[in-house]
């Protein structure tokens, strides 16, 4: 608990002390306010140069809610891993659902069928807010089916959210269809 | 101050405790009606049950080729004109020149295509005004100077204007082909595909009416039982209501519809070959739900809309097409979807906005025919006026990127007005 309150503490002086980023990249602010057509890798090296991943971890802990969110989203592009870094100190840390939840789903992009060995993505099962669980879930789920199986099989039982448990049934009908 | 608190107070009431079958303001909730899932709504067959149905000529050679007789069935549904192509054969992609005839007193027609080989994309192509002019060819979008888009194996094309890109309107005899374009060898071209054009008659009355159709799948808990309530969607539905009226469409109270659990992520655009490695529904499977919808736009609130291979979070909705199939539910390409991942809305910033209200009209925007005036990539729309750099073009609702405005220009107000979903 100490570790996530310190990720917390050091996420928290960075948003006080960094400009806005709209005056600081305007460039990449602007990218980051894609309605329905998500920049590529080249235009986001080309709006915000070679320090362009830097800056969207930095956006995806500051800014609006459009932002960070898209922030969050486009750092799939961008994998390394400081970017695995920002995306654990979200889900861990942050108070608003859907950062979490946008944050669990990146990473499970980024892991792939791994995403089963990542322990906070593991923990993102146990959230408070179903939405989270649910991306979790999903995340999970393209591992390989009996490491699948042996983490979602223990929560089907205590699931009381009807939509999380159908993401469930979802997993369990792929995990079957792969043993 | 004081007196503007109670009226906003007064309109909130008014809103939330709606009877059921009442038709409040526009954008309000009906919000103690049972709520019929898709299956158990209107009968899909009844939808063209307004509407004139006429028997289309296939050759332009054939002197009454699409040609209606109005005068033969009173007109119902604004007296928009269905011509019925039916299944046209394509022969090495292409089909035979097909010809619709409108009236001085129309004011535009939609071609709406239906395939259904996955990977293959329809277009219609080769469009001839009465006056010879060519409105559209190949798929360079920038020669088109109608709304024509190539699409997914569903397709749309929006023809409402003279042939000198001003939005006058010229009668007589248009043709077209449907052309269908594959992007490899491996998969098969369709052998046939089904047309149907509508045709809109120009309306007596300035005030139009839009229906409009929500789809709810649990995302954020969001449920049809619950949106009457819900204060976050209440904004954003009044926000959609209000830029609609800007260019005098009034938006009819809204049906609502849950569907069922497993719906609320996005994970692909198609259906893949492989459903089983999926862990989410596609976006045409969800779209395809509004299979049984009464008339009007179908908006589909989901909690994960990951597309083209970026996570959610990467767009911020996605319309079935520039336009979609308005007239015609159940395709892919027959409704719009918005994200909805959040139960209420916290802002980071002092003074941010909610953008759900400005991302339903800019979806349903592209759903009703508009292009961003300009793309990330440099291109531009095919409209004279709108603005492509500077503040007026951030304040556009068409602009890509979300900023602080909901302006149209005039004729992105016209194309709006004229989609045949659009009703006096």
């Amino acid at each position: 608990m100490s570790a996530r309150w310190l990720v917390f503490a050091l996420v928290s002086t960075a948003v006080e002390a960094a400009p806005p980023l709209e005056t600081e990249e305007p460039l990449v602010s602007q990218l980051l306010h894609s309605i329905d057509q998500p920049p590529s890798k080249g235009q986001w090296v080309a709006a915000g140069g070679a320090r362009v991943a830097q800056t969207l971890r930095a956006a995806a802990t500051r800014g609006t809610l459009v932002e960070r969110r898209a922030a969050l989203a486009a750092l799939a592009l961008f994998d390394d891993e400081a970017t695995r870094t920002t995306l654990r100190a979200v889900v861990l840390t942050d108070a608003q659902p859907v950062f979490r939840k946008q944050a669990v789903e990146t990473l499970g992009l980024v892991l792939g069928p791994r995403a089963f060995e990542d322990p906070v993505v593991v923990r993102a099962l146990d959230d408070v807010e179903p939405m989270v669980r649910r991306a979790a879930i999903r995340a999970i789920a393209r591992g390989p089916a009996p490491n699948v199986r042996r983490l979602l099989e223990p929560i089907v039982a205590r699931e009381q959210d009807d939509e999380t448990k159908a993401v469930l049934e979802q997993a369990r009908r792929l995990w079957r269809t792969q043993n | 101050m004081r007196g503007s608190l109670v009226l906003v107070v007064a309109s909130l009431t008014a809103c939330f405790e709606a009877p059921c079958e009442r038709a409040t303001e526009p954008g309000d909730l009906l919000s103690p009606c049972p709520v019929p899932t898709p299956d158990a709504s209107v009968d899909a067959g009844k939808r063209d049950g307004g509407l004139t149905r006429i028997d289309a000529g296939l050759d332009a050679g054939r002197a009454d080729g699409g040609q209606l007789d109005a005068g033969v069935e009173p007109p119902g549904d604004g007296g928009i004109r269905l011509i019925d192509f039916g299944l046209v054969k394509l022969d090495g992609g292409l089909s035979q020149r097909l010809t619709v005839t409108t009236l001085s007193t129309d004011e535009g027609f939609q071609v709406e295509v239906l395939g259904e080989v996955t990977g293959e994309f329809l277009q219609v192509d080769q469009l001839i005004s009465p006056r010879g002019t060519l409105m559209a060819s190949g798929r360079n979008l920038a020669l088109h100077r109608s709304r024509s888009r190539v699409g997914t194996p569903v397709t749309a094309t929006l023809v409402l204007e003279s042939d000198d890109a001003r939005d006058e309107w010229t009668p007589g005899t248009w043709s077209f082909v449907v052309r269908s374009v594959v992007q490899s060898t491996s998969i098969a071209r369709a052998e046939a595909v089904t047309v149907k054009v509508f045709v809109k008659p120009r309306p007596a009355v300035v005030r139009q009416k839009l229906g409009v159709n929500l789809f709810f799948t649990g995302s954020a808990g969001l449920r049809a039982s619950n949106a009457a309530t819900q204060a976050r969607l209440q904004q954003g539905l009044r926000k959609f209501r209000d830029i609609f009226a800007t260019f005098d469409v009034e938006l009819e109270a809204p049906r609502l519809f849950d569907l069922p659990a497993g719906f609320s992520a996005i994970t692909e655009e198609a259906e893949q070959p492989d459903a089983g490695a999926m862990m989410g529904q596609s976006l045409h499977a969800l779209v395809r739900e509004s299979r049984n919808a009464p008339p009007g736009v179908n908006i589909f609130f989901v909690e994960s809309l990951a597309y083209r291979g970026l996570p959610s979070g990467g767009v911020l909705g996605v319309a079935g097409g520039i336009p979609g199939l308005t007239m015609t539910p159940g395709t892919p390409a027959s409704g719009v979807v918005v994200l909805f991942d959040s139960a209420v809305f916290v802002p980071m910033v002092p003074n941010e906005e909610d953008t759900l209200g400005a991302t339903i009209a800019h979806e349903l925007g592209h759903q009703l025919g508009l292009s961003h005036p300009y793309e990330l990539d440099g291109r531009f729309d095919n409209f004279s006026d709108t603005p492509f750099t500077g503040p007026a073009a951030r304040r556009n609702l068409m602009a890509p990127l979300a900023a602080d405005g909901a302006d149209l220009s005039p004729l992105q107000k016209t194309t709006l007005r004229r989609n045949p979903v659009v009703r006096p």
